[in-house]
């Protein structure tokens, strides 16, 4: 990823609206937190996704 | 949670520093990034190797990329006056506090406070292991 998309991934996951990057909504820590958030879901997710594989439910 | 804000002690002075935009924040950390050039671990860092990199980072800058820095870093920080947070610069970007002025240690410590401040927790998280992509998390650090 690069540093770009790490600014604009909580917009991609569909969480911030592209003007909250800009707007005062949000700030860098706000920034951050969200990054941990989304980590642990996409860590979830492959889990997930891992078990549902091997169970036989893909 | 990331903590909001934070008071640092300058010279027997009381400042307040904020966090950046997210835009802000992100654009500083490229440039840091980019200037350690593989010099930084993707593990958590240690607060007092943190704040030499971006010292370092901030000596090597060309003029408009460190003025836009300094002008982001200290828009972010108020002086407090009986525990009153008072901007240290104005929108335009003249100082509000006019010693600042002609203090340019007091300036550049909190040019320096308020960038580290802003960006410790990236390090300090080892965040840049969320931008590796050989990197992965486990659910529990949250």
């Amino acid at each position: 990823m690069t540093l770009d998309g790490f600014l604009w991934r909580p917009v991609a996951a569909g969480m911030w609206a592209q003007r909250e990057l800009f707007d005062g909504t949000y700030d860098f820590a706000d920034l951050l937190d969200i990054h941990e958030y989304l980590d642990v879901k996409d860590a979830n997710a492959e889990r997930s996704a891992e078990w549902r594989r091997k169970a036989g439910h893909a | 949670m990331t903590p909001k804000t934070k008071v640092v002690d300058v010279r027997g002075q009381k400042y307040q520093i904020r966090r950046m935009r997210p835009d802000v924040g992100s654009f500083i950390l490229a440039r840091v990034l980019a200037a350690m050039s593989g010099g930084a671990s993707s593990g958590p860092m240690d607060t007092a190797v943190i704040g030499q990199s971006i010292g370092v980072f901030l000596r090597g800058l060309d003029f408009a990329t460190f003025s836009f820095i300094q002008n982001h870093a200290l828009s972010v920080v108020a002086k407090l006056e009986d525990d009153a947070p008072v901007p240290v610069v104005s929108d335009s970007g003249i100082y509000v506090d006019t010693d600042m002025e002609s203090d340019l240690v007091l300036v550049m410590a909190l040019t320096v406070q308020s960038v580290v401040f802003n960006l410790a927790d990236f390090f300090s998280d080892g965040g840049l292991s969320t931008i590796l992509p050989a990197q992965s998390l486990k659910p529990s650090s949250m």
